[in-house]
């Protein structure tokens, strides 16, 4: 039940970023993906999430290559947050957090279905009141969880089974009382917050994040990786690309540092953050950089 | 009452068409681009009819003829832009985009060299044609099915309509084959429009107006936005032909002229609103 990346290699142009990559990876962890600008990072959960192929190598999916899933199936397991999305999008945050709901909504198509005209109708009364208060202890466990033990349960197939998801995601991300707005309204925290409920919405056991903590306020990137940690709880696999190798590298189970020149380290954050492999992933000099402008050394 | 259902009727009939066909191919252009401001001759539709039937008729050539050519032109520029820019569609719409762009100001520029060489006595046609006029408009029943057809098979798409208002990346992780899916819209616009040039010439304002005015009134979910522009699309054309046809009568406007008249108003006052 994992992801597995064979001798993967990637290229941009002639330049090849990423040489020769093993990686699994497993349910129950968070991978943080680390390196400079350009090496590589949204290129390979591109690749990773199927949706383009490797210069070299191959991505399966127990077992089976994902450029080779059908496209609903890959995207009922796989699921990924890309990064800067210019959202041209009418409707209200609810009708764009819903749209994680597609590749089940999809499979079973009725385009008349009524159950989407009203999706807040149960969503306003109960879930968000108790959500709100513990929106991260509670919201996450049980929905999750029980995803887990049969992804696929018919719940969602009822009218209902979407729309406590729909509640349920938009509690997770404390959207419940912007669920009404039109998305353009939003700012681009609490939008960045409505794409990552469309994810959540999704309920994907591999969850593929292109650097989730842009725009959120401190509490709010606080929240993304306690998010993060109980989806791995949950026995889902997230890997996720960040510029911080401070604190939010430390909440990873394990780090992979991309270089760049294909080059690449992976292993335990205690192993990887420390001033000389920093340095020979962002430059040499980067440390006294850091500590010049007041920046407390992530070490 | 030999009027009413031999005249009248199948123009009101073939109007209504006309509208909500033009109405649902912007509601479609728009979701292609992502643009809300794309309309159903972006890509060089009524440049390429608008040529063909101009030579058409500067051969001297009959009605049904004429309209053949109008079909055979929008065809072309779409194979042309197709060709052109269409590789690249499951990433990236702006090189279709530019080549229907490019190709539509090089079919203006041969428009006007056509209109500025034509004999004098042609041009009040041309130019009606130019300017949509549903005068010519010879077959309603045809029409109609088209818009039937066309709105269902829009519907069909719908739920997939609704995830391509996001970026090509995100709608392919949610499970939509991005570059089919968006050819099937280039199509079914691409026809709609085609046939609706081949019929009444280059009726403008409808295509844009309508949908986006639907969107801003709410209108955002496809399976609703579809049916509406289908709808208000027609309603919108069959009161422009009825005030084109008496505001001077008994000279007649082109219904494109009222078309813009009435709908920029609208459309300045619902840019107004929050």
């Amino acid at each position: 039940m994992s992801l597995a990346a064979h001798r993967l290699g990637l290229r941009a142009g002639r330049r090849t970023l990423v040489d020769s990559l093993d990686l699994v990876l497993e349910p129950g962890e968070v991978l943080g993906i680390l390196g400079p600008n350009g090496a590589g990072k949204s290129t390979l959960l591109t690749v990773l999430a199927g949706l383009a192929l490797p210069a070299r190598g191959d991505v399966t999916l127990d077992g089976q290559a994902v450029a080779d899933l059908p496209p609903l199936t890959r995207a009922q397991h796989i699921g990924l947050l890309p990064q800067g999305d210019e959202d041209t999008f009418f409707g209200s945050v609810a009708d764009f957090v819903a749209l994680g709901h597609f590749p089940f909504a999809a499979t079973q198509d009725k385009p008349f279905a009524t159950a989407q005209d009203k999706p807040f109708a149960t969503a306003q009364d109960k879930p968000f009141a108790t959500a709100q208060d513990k929106p991260f202890a509670t919201a996450q466990d049980k929905p999750f969880d029980t995803a887990q033990d049969k992804p696929f349960d018919t719940a969602q197939d009822k009218p209902f089974g979407k729309e406590s998801w729909l509640a349920t995601s938009l509690a997770a991300w404390e959207l419940a009382d912007l669920a009404h707005r039109p998305l353009a309204t939003l700012s681009g925290g609490e939008r960045q917050r409505a794409r990552l409920a469309q994810l959540s919405a999704q309920r994907a056991r591999i969850v593929l994040l292109d650097e989730p903590l842009t725009h959120l306020d401190p509490a709010h990137q606080a929240r993304l990786l306690e998010w993060a940690r109980s989806e791995a709880d949950a026995k889902k696999a997230v890997a996720l690309t960040l510029h911080d190798p401070g604190w939010a590298a430390r909440q990873c189970n394990r780090l992979l540092f991309l270089h760049g020149d294909g080059g690449w380290k992976l292993g335990p954050p205690a192993d990887l953050l420390t001033s000389t492999a920093l340095e020979a992933l962002y430059g040499p000099g980067t440390a006294a950089l850091w500590r010049k402008n007041g920046l407390s050394e992530p070490v | 009452m030999q009027i009413l259902t031999e005249l009248r009727g199948p123009r009101v009939a073939a109007a209504f068409a006309c509208g909500g066909l033009l109405a649902l191919a912007g509601a479609l252009m728009q979701t292609l681009f992502r643009n809300p401001l794309a309309e159903p001759y972006l890509l060089g539709v009524s440049g390429g009819a608008g040529l063909l039937a101009l030579l058409g008729m500067a051969a001297g050539l009959a009605w049904p003829w004429i309209s053949a050519l109008a079909f055979a032109g929008s065809a072309l520029a779409l194979a042309l832009a197709a060709a052109l820019g269409g590789r690249l569609l499951a990433r990236d719409h702006t090189p279709l985009l530019l080549a229907g762009v490019m190709l539509a100001a090089g079919f203006g520029a041969l428009i006007a060299l056509a209109l500025s060489v034509a004999p004098a006595e042609r041009l009040p046609g041309m130019l009606f044609f130019l300017m949509g006029d549903l005068a010519w408009t010879d077959r309603p029943a045809l029409l109609w099915t088209a818009l039937l057809l066309a709105t269902a098979a829009a519907l069909g798409l719908s739920r997939r309509l609704d995830v391509l208002q996001l970026s090509p990346l995100k709608a392919a992780s949610l499970g939509v084959a991005v570059a089919p899916t968006r050819w099937m819209l280039f199509g079914l616009a691409g026809a709609c429009t085609a046939l609706v040039v081949a019929q009444a010439g280059s009726i403008g304002f409808v295509g844009l107006m309508v949908p986006h005015a639907l969107r801003k009134l709410g209108f955002s979910a496809h399976r609703l936005l579809l049916p509406a522009a289908a709808l208000a699309g027609g309603s919108l054309l069959v009161l422009a032909d009825a005030l084109a046809r008496t505001v001077i009568a008994p000279r007649e406007l082109p219904v494109g002229v009222l078309t813009a008249l009435l709908g920029v108003p609208v459309m300045l006052w619902l840019l107004r609103r929050p």
